[in-house]
């Protein structure tokens, strides 16, 4: 009944990757759905591909530099440096990587929110587990209190907060979208700088660097992480 | 549901996964994953055993619909010019098919491992190389870095399936 078991390593590693095409994706995808071994595999592989880009970034062997290498072998140094400017490259993704990891997660105050009957309880519960840690709890009791009618802006907020913890940058970006289309809320100078953390996750220094100029033009307390932000981002690659 | 036997556990996990990095969104997976396998269900028990010819590729595509559906949902409410546009392909979205205490696990093994074992499973993971790829990069032989690769791996699968046999263990004291 089910697709044959395809190169494992192989379309495993690049199924967690994104390097399958469309029609290789969907070739592994109808294999997945009924392999056992390889639904483990890509699990294992996604939780590793997470963890990995928030460790401090595993340094090759170091490649010989031109100047050592001599004039005589000019040829050699100038396919070296190349090597080097792809080397490079790489480093500065993961140096912008680093500087979108979240740290120390943004307090909450206790602000009392919009929200009919019901679910202002829930949006309480999901900010008490936020205050004690237990993210995956805060988020799923975020999206039933939004779900419920609670003001999309505090918690799309902070949903928006825990999927950067999670580094899943897309979600963030989505959920800190509806914070910034909210137009000018008191989460919306934050809401600039957790998305251009995002983005640098993603290794987006342009809209990085547009996020940190707003947030750092306002009054907000966050201004001063902001502009100090935006001068990291501006070292990396320099 | 709770009784349909571990073959429909298996497709949902597997839609789980396939929903999670198309969404981005663990919650959504689950329902995603839910609905799937209950259609399937609900045709067997209306149609008959062999109203479906191929199972998984039934749960496949009703998944993909839904999958679809709920990607729709989300850009109708959304003005398109106002997000930035995630790409099609986004695989750091897989996270969310994977908890928080699997990859804090994960996370531990790896710093237990050398940076330039860590280094091939960047390079795997996040290039999609295969060793003979990667040994190029790192010039060594390609059996070594398949070996450094698999042992690992091997590492970081004990600790990812750590809490899940100290679960089992539990149920059965």
């Amino acid at each position: 009944l089910t697709a044959p078991h395809r190169q494992l390593d192989v379309d495993v590693d690049r199924y967690v990757a994104g390097t399958l095409d469309a029609a290789e994706t969907e070739a592994f995808e109808r294999h997945l759905i009924a392999c056992a071994e390889c639904q483990q595999a890509v699990r294992l592989g996604a939780a590793t591909r997470s963890e990995l880009a928030g460790l401090p970034a595993a340094a090759p062997k170091p490649l010989p530099s031109a100047r050592r290498i001599g004039w005589q072998l000019g040829v050699l140094a100038a396919a070296a440096a190349a090597v080097l400017i792809v080397g490079l490259r790489l480093s500065d993704a993961r140096a912008l990587r680093r500087l979108g990891a979240v740290s120390t997660l943004p307090p909450y105050g206790g602000v009392a929110v919009r929200a009919p009957a019901g679910s202002d309880s829930v949006f309480d519960d999901a900010m008490r587990q936020y205050r004690l840690g237990r993210l995956e709890d805060a988020r799923r009791l975020l999206l039933e209190a939004r779900r419920l009618g609670t003001d999309s802006i505090p918690a799309s907020f902070f949903v928006g907060v825990i999927e950067l913890v999670r580094r899943d940058a897309d979600a963030a970006i989505r959920e800190l979208a509806t914070v910034l289309r909210g137009g000018d809320s008191p989460y919306a100078a934050e809401a600039h700088y957790y998305t251009a953390k995002a983005w640098l996750l993603r290794g987006g220094a342009d809209s990085a660097r547009a996020h940190l100029g707003v947030a750092g033009a306002t009054k907000a307390a966050i201004a001063r992480d902001a502009r100090a932000l935006a001068d990291s981002v501006a070292e990396v690659g320099r | 549901v709770e009784s349909r036997g571990p073959q429909w556990d298996l497709f949902a996990n597997g839609v789980r996964i396939i929903a999670a990095r198309a969404l981005g969104d663990g919650a959504a997976a689950e329902d995603i994953a839910q609905e799937a396998v209950a259609r399937a269900l609900a045709k067997i028990g209306r149609d008959g055993p062999d109203s479906i010819q191929d199972i998984p590729a039934f749960v496949y595509g009703v998944a993909r619909n839904l999958i679809a559906d709920a990607h729709r949902s989300r850009y109708r409410t959304v003005p398109l010019d106002a997000v930035e546009e995630p790409a099609e392909s986004r695989p750091d979205a897989l996270a969310a098919a994977v908890s928080l205490e699997e990859r804090e696990r994960v996370r531990e093994a790896l710093l237990q491992l050398s940076a330039a074992d860590r280094y091939i499973l960047q390079l795997s993971f996040f290039d999609g190389l295969q060793p003979d790829e990667i040994a190029k990069r790192t010039k060594e032989p390609a059996a070594n870095v398949r070996q450094r690769k698999s042992r690992a791996l091997e590492r970081l699968r004990r600790a990812f399936f750590r809490g899940a046999e100290a679960r089992i263990d539990e149920v059965s004291r």
